[in-house]
């Protein structure tokens, strides 16, 4: 569940497929991941799973592996 | 492309090409005169700037810049002392590093978290108590950084004559370029909103005049640079208003700031006295311009609509005030000059509508922990106490 909804948040916010989400996504391999939609992320993710992030974790957030790890500590 | 690898954010040197932040600017379409795209600008803001300071930071791999930023000083006035602040003038990335991770701390980051922290680090180090900033940057950036932030509501009052007013709604119109309103309805349309929106101040004005107590007799007059007469207006005016965190309305500053010609000054005065000033920054319509400053004393500001009623029909201009609701001060002004001039909309009745939020915007800031505040005075910075106007946000003027 949560899998699958982080990636509807990234495909909308990274204008990317959900097919091309994967274990290794990151800014080195997503050209639309930039810091604007990095922080657009982080605020789609704080919004729709109603947690929040400080500013440590925001800069650490930079794959979707960490990402998933992260969330599934919080929920 | 280049490898993240080798980009670093660190301080300007003086062996840095400076010519590539201007190409950058052009590149990213920063072409107004507040960004560094010549010498000319570049060395006033960072060079000819009273307090002869700044602090400049770029990305680069050795050879070629990747992205700038750049804070000037801003004396502000704070607690009964002078502080310095820095503000950010410039700041511009390249799009080819913006997904680009470079070192923070132990970790990597996006290149303009580094960048912006790499400046203010600089500052601080100078001695300078504190850095704020307007900005339409990403908030999780500043909340990244650490950045307080102040959520201050703008409103807008538009001043003018009946006929600029008719003619500004006009242009208005054209330029939404609605299917509805063109031609003769267009006019009368205009006509329409003009009339609703100062026939009945008029009128509220015209009977004013039967229950007025003691008339000031002031005076308003251009001028070139502030003199030393502005120096006892300003300590009455702090000292009056000594709560506040405000501009430090130092006179080589303000005149440094203020000398090119698209700026028109005003001096208030009663009974030869000064009591209050006025600074417009001219836009491209003729005779149209915005508030950059105003400082009145408090005891005039119900004078507002004599002071404002010359400017507009002895001076025939016309211009907008957008005031920063962050203080009582501004409160007290803008209550007066809604008495005088318009909420200038399209749809008069729209303050009547449901869902019409105010426009807030943030105000970023971040305290020089090595300057120990106290907690009061961090309090202070918190609260509704700053008094702000466009002369924080116009870093430059160039021609």
């Amino acid at each position: 569940m949560i899998e699958e909804k982080l990636k509807k948040i990234m495909s909308k916010i990274l204008k990317i497929s959900v097919e091309d989400i994967t274990v290794d996504s990151s800014p080195d391999n997503i050209e639309t991941w930039d810091s604007l939609q990095h922080m657009n992320l982080v605020l789609g993710l704080e919004q729709n799973f109603n947690v929040s992030f400080d500013d440590e974790e925001i800069i650490q957030l930079l794959s979707y592996e960490i990402i998933l790890a992260t969330l599934e500590e919080k929920l | 492309m280049n490898n993240s690898s080798d980009l670093l954010a660190r301080v300007l040197s003086k062996d840095d090409d400076i010519r590539q932040i201007f190409e950058l600017c052009k590149q990213n379409n920063m072409l107004t005169a507040n960004y560094a795209t010549s010498q000319q600008v570049w060395d006033f803001q960072y060079k000819e700037n009273p307090i002869e300071k700044s602090w400049n930071a770029v990305i680069t791999d050795e050879n070629e810049l990747f992205g700038h930023i750049g804070l000037y000083p801003l004396p502000i006035r704070a607690f009964s002392e002078n502080l310095i602040a820095g503000s950010i003038s410039n700041g511009v990335l390249s799009k080819s590093i913006r997904n680009k991770l470079l070192p923070y701390k132990d970790k990597k980051t996006f290149a303009v978290i580094p960048l912006i922290e790499s400046c203010y680090s600089s500052a601080f180090n100078d001695d300078v108590d504190l850095i704020f900033v307007y900005s339409s940057i990403h908030p999780m950036i500043w909340k990244t950084l650490k950045f307080s932030t102040i959520d201050i509501e703008s409103k807008t009052t538009y001043h003018s004559g009946l006929k600029k007013l008719y003619l500004s709604y006009c242009q208005l119109i054209n330029d939404r370029k609605s299917k509805k309103l063109t031609g003769v309805f267009g006019s009368l349309y205009a006509l329409t909103l003009t009339a609703l929106s100062i026939v009945p101040k008029s009128i509220q004005k015209a009977l004013s005049v039967f229950y007025s107590i003691g008339k000031e007799n002031l005076i308003i007059n251009d001028f070139e640079e502030f003199d030393s007469e502005f120096h006892e207006f300003f300590d009455v005016f702090i000292k009056n208003n000594s709560n506040l965190i405000t501009y430090n309305r130092d006179l080589d500053y303000l005149n440094w700031k203020f000398k090119a010609g698209q700026f028109r000054k005003y001096k208030i005065l009663s009974d030869n006295k000064l009591v209050g000033y006025i600074i417009f920054q001219k836009t491209n319509l003729e005779n149209d311009f915005k508030v950059i400053d105003f400082v009145l004393l408090n005891q005039y500001i119900n004078k507002i609509q004599n002071i404002f009623n010359h400017l507009t029909y002895v001076n025939d201009l016309s211009f907008i005030f957008t005031h920063f609701l962050s203080c009582d001060y501004s409160y007290d002004i803008y209550n007066e000059c809604i008495k005088q001039g318009v909420a200038f909309n399209l749809n008069p009745l729209k303050k009547y509508m449901k869902g019409n939020k105010p426009l807030t915007l943030p105000l970023y800031y971040k305290l020089n922990d090595s300057k120990e505040f106290s907690t009061r005075q961090k309090k202070h910075f918190e609260d509704k106490s700053w008094f702000i106007s466009p002369i924080f946000f116009t870093p430059t003027y160039f021609e």
